[in-house]
């Protein structure tokens, strides 16, 4: 428990940060993402490309050791002074703030569809927009502890909603088991580490968390929870809709859910999933938000990062018109977001990582002579 | 028009946020230190727990640590008559050089309270002249104090009859002086003080004293005489509770502060006396027990108790508002009660007991989200019982919350969810009415919150009236009429059902205030508006704090919950630590094997 002094967070509180960061995804249009990409052997995919993440992010975090306490920024600055830093914080922000855009129009998107049909979606946006300030407003302190409150009933939720189609499962689906072929598995299971990207997150929430075994523990444990509910979430999904359908569905997990049907009584209960899908995108959107802005006010030297939450919320809510539709979203997260974010970021941050290890030594180095 | 310009330019420009830290606990080894040197720097500090136990339940306050300085402002000090202008009043008094100190011209002294108390203009004051018969000498002296306030009879057989009477009976040669002689020989009563500002006398008068000056003493004695009329010790009228003891607080400190101590029994119970308000001097205790509450919590009460620069403080719940951390949340972030069992309950706790005077509800700091849903009930029933209880009183609270908005959600944007039978039956109540669902919940939400105001303001002998014109009017006619459908009255009905289950008062009003929240943001965008305002009100609560304790933990922030009395309660012999969140000096309230008598010292409990 925080007791005084400077705000610091829990290993849990972390945790649920990071999970929901990343498994957010699972609403919106991963399971099928691994359909697409290798039919029937989607979670075989995912299954690799965790394999694959962990040992990537197992070399950052080694890699990461030294610098206790110190964010990406801080290590930046100590591989290439300012310039480097100044360029990491300007490209971590806007990969953020693309970030937030392209979700924040997914998700509004696929909520009109599915809840507000009548309504302009930039009503939907605007939603969203105050529920991203007045998180912010209150802070990382208020964001991650509604984050620990709030993803266990979420994951409730989805365990709710994966249990009530169990009776729709079919294991013939999963054949072919090795999908469209071990090329897919395998190629397209080396691009997919992206979907881990989030988990990057952790560090910029280093100084935060302030212990390196804390740091660790808690990035491998959201990481190991986070690969086992986005395979659960893949396998569930190809385990109930047959392998042509799949493919079709805009939102898998909402139609997970509209299969759920409870006696004559409760035969349409999708309904109540919006709350889960709504809180854990609003989460989502909040935390990313709120990261990019402490990106942008750390960057740039700012003392407070309060004033730039109006602005920038005009700012994201104006950038959410750009893309015509909810076609184009998807195309761009899928076809562009999840392909290179993740191998981009691994070999952007171990760089800074092997240089900052460098100069660090050679610095010792020059003191002990 | 200054408060809507500060709006704006709050608004356009950003001001830099003042310096202010804010409060947070500190763990008791950090505290201690603190405490060390507050002890150090007051050294004639003490508390007042030894003061003033009356039998009668009148308070002595013999030691209070009065927050107002009667030495530091004169003008305070001089006479006041309402007859002259201000600036009259501020000329000095004749009166010795000190305009506060009390004179030894027994004149000065009577024509100075004469001022100061308005005489004869106040009638409820009494001055009575008389003298004492000293070394065969008469010496003038008079007595001061508030009829109805005072024991008439102890102040006759107490201090007038020893004073006049006694004084000249044939006492042997004394050695004492005069001050020495009334204080040692003539007055027998116990609780008698030496007052030598006029400030002091003045309050103690004020507070149901009586105050004798003598011609030629600087120095007034002042006897706790209190005697006013108080209600007994009755039933809580709002706290009531199957099982468990039946007793309420009143309107007396005293009886109050003794009603907690005959429970607790312990000596490190401490009650610390603190007067309230710059005129009014509200007497009001703070009560904790020394060696489980944590230092810096204790010492973060009296700081904002004594920090109060407010002329009148009369009840508790002034004092709630006064000093309490979020004034806009809308939920309590203290527990308001009239059950000293529930506070003693609390104070073994750890917690921080507020008793004012005058106010038959004490406060108790800091709280959490889920004390508030704790009933007193809920430790003296069996466990299993106790969780039913909670649990339905969870479910009371999302009905009062969320019912309605829900319902207009679900009417308005997802009527797909609604089964269809169910469907058919409301569209058809609904088909002659001609309201929009919005409209037609609004319209009984107002008419419900009208009836239970009127109901709480509307004298005893028409209650029954208002009963058949809320029941009969309001639900049978309107459905009668068609102004609304028959299943929103049941909605609204069971929404404010859920409001009365719940076991804090305030509570139930910011759920009020909620639920019409989220009927607007239900109306608006269904489900997803609701979300968004569970939200809003989630990351509000998770930023709240209570004296330093986060409003919802132990869950947010995650901390430990091996005090198993959360959302639900463990069994009595279970519940071994106190709340991790506040952070007490002892961690453990019973030992791991409390039950002693089972076989294997506690290892086959079941």
């Amino acid at each position: 428990m925080q007791t005084q002094g400077k705000m610091t967070f829990g290993r849990l509180e972390a945790v649920f940060l990071l999970i929901n960061l990343i498994c957010t995804k699972l609403f919106l249009f991963f399971p099928r993402m691994t359909v697409e990409d290798a039919g029937t052997a989607g979670w075989i995919m995912v299954v690799f490309s965790t394999l694959i993440m962990l040992i990537m992010f197992s070399i950052m975090i080694r890699l990461f050791k030294p610098f206790e306490g110190k964010d990406i920024l801080d290590v930046a600055a100590i591989a290439g002074g300012k310039p480097l830093r100044f360029i990491t914080g300007v490209l971590l922000a806007s990969i953020a703030f693309f970030t937030v855009v392209i979700s924040l129009r997914e998700f509004s998107e696929d909520m009109k569809v599915i809840s507000l049909p009548a309504s302009p979606i930039s009503f939907v946006i605007l939603f969203f927009i105050i529920g991203m300030a007045l998180g912010s407003f209150f802070g990382l302190e208020a964001i991650i502890r509604i984050n620990a409150f709030v993803v266990p009933v979420i994951a409730v939720g989805y365990i709710l909603i994966l249990a009530g189609v169990i009776p729709n499962m079919d294991s013939d689906n999963l054949f072919p088991i090795l999908g469209t072929g071990l090329k897919d598995i395998f190629g397209m299971g080396l691009l997919r580490v992206s979907v881990f990207f989030e988990l990057l997150t952790i560090f910029i929430i280093t100084p935060f968390l302030r212990d390196s075994k804390k740091i660790r523990s808690s990035s491998y444990i959201a990481f190991g929870l986070s690969s086992l509910i986005l395979t659960i979430g893949s396998l569930a999904y190809i385990l109930v809709f047959p392998y042509p359908s799949n493919k079709e569905l805009f939102l898998p997990t909402y139609h997970m859910a509209r299969l759920i049907s409870i006696g004559r009584f409760f035969q349409r209960i999708e309904s109540l999933f919006v709350f889960i899908w709504a809180m854990s995108a609003l989460l989502y959107m909040t935390a990313t938000f709120y990261l990019m802005l402490y990106i942008v006010a750390k960057t740039a030297g700012l003392k407070y990062l309060r004033p730039l939450i109006l602005p920038f919320a005009v700012i994201v809510f104006s950038a959410a018109f750009i893309p015509q539709s909810l076609i184009s979203v998807i195309n761009i997260t899928t076809g562009i977001v999840y392909k290179i974010n993740g191998v981009a970021a691994f070999v952007f941050y171990t760089l800074i990582f092997i240089i900052a290890n460098l100069r660090q030594k050679s610095k010792k180095g020059v003191c002990k002579n | 028009m200054s408060y809507i310009g500060s709006i704006f330019r709050r608004l356009l420009f950003f001001e830099e946020p003042k310096k202010q830290e804010q409060f947070t606990l500190k763990s008791p080894g950090q505290a201690q230190q603190g405490s060390e040197n507050q002890s150090n720097n007051q050294p004639g500090k003490q508390s007042n727990n030894q003061s003033g136990n009356r039998p009668d339940g009148s308070l002595g306050l013999t030691n209070a640590k009065a927050v107002t300085k009667p030495n530091k402002m004169p003008a305070e000090a001089k006479p006041i008559s309402i007859s002259k202008p201000q600036k009259e009043q501020k000329q000095s008094p004749k009166v010795s050089k000190q305009p506060d100190e009390i004179s030894d011209d027994i004149n000065v002294n009577l024509e100075y309270m004469k001022n100061r108390f308005s005489i004869p203009l106040n009638c409820d004051i009494i001055l009575r002249e008389f003298s004492i018969n000293y070394k065969n000498k008469l010496i003038p002296a008079f007595i001061m104090f508030f009829d109805g306030m005072t024991d008439r009879a102890i102040i006759n057989g107490f201090i007038l009859k020893p004073l006049m009477v006694n004084s000249i009976m044939d006492v042997k040669e004394s050695e004492y002086n005069l001050q020495d002689f009334i204080l040692k020989q003539l007055l027998p009563h116990n609780q008698i003080t030496l007052e030598s500002t006029y400030s002091k006398a003045i309050d103690k008068i004020n507070f149901g004293s009586c105050a004798l000056f003598a011609d030629g003493l600087c120095v007034s004695f002042t006897a706790d005489v209190k005697g006013w009329e108080h209600r007994g010790v009755e039933k809580p009228n709002n706290e009531i509770v199957i099982r468990g003891p039946q007793e309420g607080f009143n309107e007396l400190l005293r009886t109050n502060t003794a009603q907690i101590r005959k429970r607790v029994k312990d000596e490190n119970l401490i009650v610390d006396d603190i007067a309230v308000g710059k005129v009014s001097k509200t007497p009001c205790s703070m009560l904790y027990i020394k060696n489980v509450a944590n230092e810096s919590l204790v010492g973060e009460v009296r700081r904002r108790l004594e920090s109060l620069n407010v002329d009148y403080m009369l009840d508790s719940g002034i004092l709630e508002q006064l000093i309490e951390d979020s004034t806009i949340y809308p939920s309590p972030q203290m527990i308001s009660t009239e059950r000293p069992d529930y506070v003693s309950e609390m104070l073994v706790l750890g917690k921080v007991v507020i008793i004012v005077s005058g106010s038959p509800n004490v406060l108790v700091v800091p709280v959490t989200a889920y004390e508030l849903m704790h009933s007193a009930e809920d430790i003296y029933v069996r466990y299993p019982y106790a969780n039913l209880l909670r649990a339905v009183r969870y479910f009371a609270l999302f009905l009062a919350l969320l019912l309605p908005g829900i319902y207009i959600a679900i009417v308005n944007y997802h009527h797909e969810m609604i089964p269809t039978d169910l469907l058919i039956a409301i569209e058809a109540a609904r088909e002659k009415v001609p309201f929009p669902s919005i409209i037609e919940l609004l319209l009984m939400e107002i008419s419900f919150e009208l009836i239970r105001e009127a109901g709480v303001r509307v004298p005893g002998p028409i209650g029954p009236t208002l009963g058949i014109i809320g029941a009969l009017i309001l639900g049978q006619a309107s459905v009668a009429a068609n102004i609304v459908s028959p299943i929103l009255i049941i909605i609204v009905a069971v929404a404010g059902i859920g409001s009365f289950a719940l076991p804090n008062y305030s509570l139930a009003y910011s759920i009020r205030i909620l639920r019409f929240g989220f009927i607007i943001l239900g109306s608006i965008a269904g489900f997803l508006g609701i979300t968004l305002g569970l939200f809003m009100i989630g990351v509000w609560s998770t930023s709240v704090k209570s004296f330093g304790v986060p409003f919802v933990a132990p869950y947010g922030p995650r901390t430990s919950t091996k005090s198993k009395n959360t959302f639900f309660r463990a069994p009595e012999w279970k519940l071994e630590f106190r709340p991790d969140y506040l952070d007490t000096k002892k961690k453990t309230r019973q030992d791991k094997y409390s039950m002693g008598w089972k076989p294997g010292n506690g290892n086959n409990r079941g």
